[in-house]
């Protein structure tokens, strides 16, 4: 993966639209948990169409005085078709102002994905099938990580870091003009360390979307499961939970050991290694408010564990305001922690490539008896990029 | 869409892409089963029975020459494959299935309602039965799926009380194939009236994790449930009633030419048809003096609260199980109808076998807490207290005029007590959650004098 630095001075708006992406993604999630929660997916029993009429021209009034699931449902929708076009715009976006094509790419890949999300919900009206409704659930998690890494890639901070990081840009820098170019400072994140950060990062993501299938298992049992089944997946969603938690807080503490900033002299690196960090914060907090929805989640549909309580003394209203809002958002934290994870991964590989050229650059100019000292205004990727900060 | 792609084709591909998805994400064996199963709570498997059978077989024939073991355990395996398919059809001529539901008429049932509640969440259209000539042999129907939307998680399929979920509850989700219901405002034992059904799915059971439906759900859709959760205790009942007649009298339900035995069948559907419009509501007799808790002098609910106190502990005996402050320590181990049978057998894998949920344990209530699985209205635990709870060691309150045998204790008698002195027992119990901390009653209130 390169990167073109000259996209420094680029357009912002692929990065404006790929954020807008993510937080619509989010919101759309999170609308589509009250979906299931509400038992709500099969309120309108056609689509494309809602009760024959388009997408976006169902009356107004149908839609907010047709009852709460139809609310929902119908709602949902649109949601999904406003994520669609904002993907769309997001794909212009990149065609008119990004030169990469691999970007190009993605984000074609994101539209696509996107589509194929929205036939996946429309099949599982048509079809009335609860299990792609489980599998609808399953891929939004992956639109979402799409959409946070296309976020990540059209960032600030990651042409930053390539541009710091490219190495052949660099040397003919150095080549042209020798007595400017200095080696950036080696990043403390770099060599053995830097690979098995990245690898436990990488399996955390695939850990943290394990889990939510798990959860989604529990969330769309089938009516047919027994209760020995039932019990199988809350057991495993509830170990792996613990597994899980561990892993995250000594990833996102070792992250926040790893990515100091106040070391580093350089503004660009400071910005690097305080985007790692920041995200490891979030991660830490996302992780903890997980745990407590969980333990909330629990007790609002299953109520209090019998070793801790003897006697159960509340009354469950069906489908009442805390139930329906704390179940749904255990599951969108769920997808916001992968989201996290994926940002922690790609954010830190990005740092690891910064920091790994870095080295060589400085091994370079020593090879070449170039001074090695800095100052933190005179990075490579500072003077090639005209003091980026 | 592609211009000339075929829209089935395009519809099958997709749905095939999901499919395969969905394969990936549930594994290979997920398939939807949708059907009802046989009951066999408190029934060793097939294998053991082989097991037992083979033993008896065994030592007899080493008295007796002429037994054939191996053929009479392959005629020992024939029958009880005949008998289980045998009720199976039967079950399933009489009351269809979860996604094509029927009725005997003998049960009453509204088959509309029934409907109603069967079928896939969100609801299917059952397409007309045609014969070769188009003519309509059976009209379609819309299933509309409330059971398998709100109750299914919990009740099960079949509603034998162990959906995916009834491991997490204490106490289990109700199993209604007994046809046992506990809250009820009818006679002792008796099965219970709409109206009790309802107000238990509206308005929840305090205490436990079966939720109110009153916001969720339309009176209609209630009135669906009630009629489908009928449906499942009949269906229960005549399950049960049908296995003793084959398993236990020798009957069988097919005929040799492979008409149904009717007759049997039909005494069986009416017997229980009869247990649920046989049932006679209990109506509370007034308070003493006709004044509402309300309506009395503070002096007066000083007395009533005596009083109560009183036949609390001894006419009523309720501190055997609630305990002399009502913190439902009485010391009395007990279990629910669903579970007296479990706590027999000793060895846990054996009852891992044969009982679809573990042991549970029943605690009399703690009073103290104001929490009141029946509803907490002065009606409602009247209401308990009179009738009993069905299916609990919660016995009716003994207002004959004579003394009767006490159910928890073999060879002692409960005295009676007069019928609108309940109220002074209730009065005693609502007062119980304002007294949080009591634990040792004045010992003058030992005096059996509640009258």
């Amino acid at each position: 993966m390169t990167a073109d630095p000259q996209q420094l001075d680029a357009s912002r708006w692929p990065h404006r639209f790929a954020v807008l992406l993510v937080a619509a993604t989010v919101t759309l999630i999170f609308v589509g948990g009250l979906v299931t929660t509400t038992e709500s997916g099969m309120a309108v029993p056609d689509w494309p169409t809602t009760f024959g009429y388009g997408m976006f021209s169902f009356p107004l009034e149908d839609w907010v005085g047709g009852g709460w699931e139809l609310f929902i449902e119908h709602g949902h929708r649109l949601l999904g078709s406003i994520v669609g076009l904002i993907t769309i715009a997001f794909l212009l976006s990149l065609i008119r102002c990004d030169r990469r094509r691999w970007m190009w790419g993605l984000g074609l890949l994101a539209l696509a994905a996107v589509i194929f999300q929205g036939i996946l919900g429309g099949t599982r009206v048509i079809e009335n099938e609860r299990t792609l409704a489980m599998v609808h659930g399953c891929f939004a998690p992956i639109f979402l990580s799409l959409c946070v890494c296309n976020a990540v890639f059209t960032s600030r901070r990651w042409h930053l870091s390539f541009a710091n990081a490219d190495k052949r840009v660099v040397k003919d820098q150095i080549d042209r003009k020798p007595n400017q170019a200095s080696a950036p400072p080696v990043n403390p994140f770099a060599g053995a360390k830097s690979g098995a950060f990245l690898f436990a990062a990488a399996v955390l993501v695939f850990a943290a979307y394990a889990q939510i299938v798990l959860g989604a298992q529990l969330r769309h049992l089938p009516a047919t499961a027994s209760a020995a089944t039932g019990l199988t997946f809350a057991i495993f969603h509830v170990v792996a939970a613990v597994v899980l938690v561990i892993f995250a807080i000594a990833i996102s503490l070792a992250a926040r050991r790893m990515f100091k900033a106040a070391d580093l002299s350089a503004q660009q690196d400071k910005s690097l290694n305080t985007g790692v960090r920041q995200l490891a914060h979030w991660l830490n907090l996302l992780i903890c408010g997980q745990v407590a929805l969980g333990c909330a989640t629990w007790v609002l549909n299953y109520g209090w564990p019998n070793w801790l309580v003897t006697e159960q003394t509340s009354i469950v209203v069906a489908q009442n305001f805390w139930q329906t809002v704390i179940t749904t958002g255990h599951q969108t934290t769920g997808s916001l922690i992968l989201a996290a994870c994926v940002g922690v991964f790609w954010r830190s590989y990005a740092v690891s490539r910064s920091a790994e050229y870095a080295r060589l650059i400085g091994e370079t100019n020593q090879k070449a008896g170039l001074r090695t000292p800095r100052t933190s205004n005179q990075t490579v990727s500072g003077a090639l990029a005209g003091g980026v900060s | 869409m592609f211009p000339h792609s075929n829209p089935r084709t395009t519809r099958q591909a997709t749905l095939l892409c999901c499919l395969a998805l969905a394969t990936i994400f549930t594994g290979c064996g997920s398939s939807d089963g949708v059907e009802f199963v046989l009951n066999t709570e408190g029934v060793p498997s097939f294998e053991t029975q082989l097991a037992q059978q083979s033993e008896i077989l065994a030592s007899q024939a080493e008295s007796n020459a002429d037994i054939n073991v191996d053929e009479r355990l392959d005629e020992f395996s024939d029958s009880y494959f005949r008998k289980t398919d045998e009720l199976a059809a039967a079950l399933e001529a009489l009351f269809g299935t979860p996604d094509d539901p029927a009725r005997p008429p003998q049960t009453g049932l509204d088959i509309d309602l029934i409907r109603r509640a069967a079928g896939p969440t969100g609801g299917a259209d059952v397409e007309p039965l045609l014969d070769e000539d188009g003519n309509v042999i059976a009209p379609g129907y819309h299933l509309g799926g409330l059971y398998r939307e709100h109750c299914v998680h919990c009740h099960g399929m079949t509603g034998d009380g162990a959906g995916p979920t009834a491991l997490f509850l204490n106490p289990y989700p109700r199993d209604y194939r007994q046809g046992t219901f506990k809250f009820t405002s009818t006679q002792s034992k008796e099965k219970p009236t709409d109206e009790d059904l309802r107000r238990t799915i509206e308005n929840g059971l305090h205490g436990t994790l079966m939720p109110a439906f009153r916001v969720a759900l339309t009176a209609d859709e209630i009135s669906a449930l009630i009629e489908y959760v009928k449906y499942f205790a009949m269906r229960g009942e005549v399950e049960l009633f049908l296995r003793a007649e084959l398993f236990e009298s020798g009957e069988t339900l097919f005929f040799e030419d492979g008409t149904f035995n009717g007759e049997l069948i039909n005494t069986n559907v009416e017997l229980v048809a009869s247990l649920w419009s046989n049932v006679t509501v209990v109506q509370p007799v007034p308070r003493p003096g006709g004044k509402s808790w309300e309506e009395l002098t503070a002096a007066e609910k000083q007395e009533s609260l005596e009083i109560g106190e009183r036949l609390f502990r001894n006419e009523g005996q309720c501190i055997k199980c609630h305990g002399p402050a009502g913190l439902g320590d009485g010391g009395q181990l007990n279990y629910d109808d669903w579970n007296t049978q479990k706590a027999l057998v000793e060895d846990e894998a054996e009852r891992a076998e044969m009982w679809l949920l573990p042991l549970q344990e029943l605690k009399a209530r703690n009073l103290q807490l104001g929490v009141f699985r029946g509803g907490r209205r002065p009606i409602d635990i009247y209401r308990r207290i009179r009738n009993g709870i069905t299916g609990t060691p919660m016995p009716a309150a003994n207002v004959g005029g004579s003394p009767i045998p006490d159910p928890l204790n073999p060879g002692q008698m409960i005295e009676p007590m007069e019928e609108e002195q309940i109220w002074h027992i209730v009065d005693y119990v609502l007062s119980l959650q304002y007294q949080r901390g009591f634990r040792t009653p004045s010992p003058e209130m030992n005096a059996p004098n509640g009258r």
